[in-house]
């Protein structure tokens, strides 16, 4: 057998440490990370505050179901129809875009890859400025078309790993600029507290109550159904609606809770491209939000089923 | 405490009401009357803006808790069940002079 020599060996080894220094903060596996939990944060807090307003028709036709009357346009309206709510479900759709693309970056390997990837952040980055004044109240910050423009202008000709690393690096600091500030906003809104967590629990809270009161009803004026199998489909329907309330009441703390975590870990991201970082700090971070955004993934999965 | 929390703690209270009381078929149906009031009457708490200074609000809130209390004290006393009824109408009133629902 062929033996291996020593000096190759350390040559090798060499090379290894060396390559290992030299990998950039933060690694493409952490803004890889971070735009995944972002993807996953973004399309459950949409899905989330949609169904939060239609949760409220869903109470209104119970109701009046429940206690008769006639049917009106207010019964189909939603608890909000306005721009702020458009604003917001929008800017989680360009959100989940940015995180998409800044993903694609993070993995391209091949110059058409890193072009479209780019392309696609720069139109995403965009978009995620254009709801920044009514979310937040505030003017959208005059140096971001310039940045934008010039991240677009970083494509031209052969892209290297170095020129990707500066898109990724970028991008990170435009989003900085708007993130910032608007996710603070969500992290209440999304809340238990906020308007769409309240509206939500309500339905899901009246829709158990009423399906409760009408079982003891029935049971108090003896004319519940004969068949045990008939009780217990009915006595099932409550119990879905249980695990429904309970489930509802969760998903708004943990939904803030990731929030909370991506607006740190956005913030370890930033301070990692600016050289500010604690390299420890940003692996927690990143690590962290991966874990909440899961967690709150599957929360939202179960309320679907 | 604010209207909205109040308003969220009075359905809650009304809620385990309709969970663990049995009541015959005219109270059910009282109870979900003023639920569905209280339901329309919070959706407009939250969409509205209130300025919580005015004279209006304060006594809103205090005719809520008002309400709560007598909600969680007919969980466990029959002859206050009727009570609730009056209580959350005059409640909702309350509420509606400062959101201007007309209720």
């Amino acid at each position: 057998m062929r033996k291996t020599s020593p000096l190759l060996l350390a040559v090798l080894l060499a090379a290894l440490v060396g390559a290992a220094g030299c990998q950039s903060i933060p690694t493409d596996r952490q803004v890889s990370t971070f735009a995944t939990a972002t993807i996953m944060v973004a399309t459950v807090a949409r899905d989330t505050l949609s169904s939060s307003n239609n949760a409220v028709v869903t109470r209104k036709l119970r109701e009046r179901a429940e206690i008769g009357g006639g049917v009106d346009d207010a019964l189909f309206t939603p608890l909000v129809a306005d721009h702020a709510y458009a604003a917001r479900i929008e800017f989680l759709d360009a959100l989940e875009r940015y995180a998409t693309a800044l993903e694609e970056l993070a993995s391209a390997d091949r110059t058409k890859a890193m072009e479209k990837a780019l392309t696609k952040l720069a139109g995403a980055l965009d978009a995620l400025g254009k709801h920044y004044e009514s979310i937040t109240g505030k003017k959208e910050p005059s140096v971001r078309g310039g940045a934008i423009k010039q991240l677009v202008n970083v494509i031209g000709g052969e892209i290297t790993q170095a020129q990707r690393r500066e898109g990724i690096h970028r991008a990170v600091a435009i989003q900085h600029e708007v993130l910032t500030d608007i996710l603070p906003v969500l992290r209440e809104e999304v809340g238990p507290a906020g308007i769409f967590g309240i509206a939500h629990r309500n339905q899901a809270e009246g829709e158990k109550a009423t399906l409760m009161s009408r079982y003891n009803t029935d049971h108090e004026q003896e004319r519940l159904h004969k068949n045990p199998d008939t009780r217990l489909k009915q006595l099932n329907r409550i119990r879905e609606a249980w695990a429904r309330a309970a489930t509802i009441k969760k998903l708004y703390a943990r939904l803030q809770d990731a929030v909370e975590q991506l607006i740190i870990a956005e913030q370890a991201l930033y301070d990692a491209t600016t050289g500010a970082m604690n390299h420890e700090h940003l692996y927690e971070a990143v690590g962290r939000v991966a874990d909440t955004a899961q967690a709150v993934s599957r929360l939202r999965k179960q309320l679907k089923e | 405490m604010n209207l909205r929390s109040r308003l969220v703690e009075l359905i809650n209270a009304l809620d385990e009401l309709l969970r663990n009381v049995a009541m015959n078929d005219e109270q059910r149906e009282k109870c979900l009357r003023r639920r569905a009031l209280l339901s329309a009457l919070l959706d407009e708490v939250l969409r509205q803006k209130i300025d919580k200074n005015t004279g209006k609000y304060k006594a809103a809130v205090e005719q809520t808790n008002q309400a709560v209390k007598v909600a969680k004290r007919a969980l466990r006393e029959t002859e206050e069940r009727e009570a609730v009824i009056q209580e959350i109408t005059k409640a909702a009133k309350a509420i509606d002079a400062v959101i201007k629902f007309t209720v």
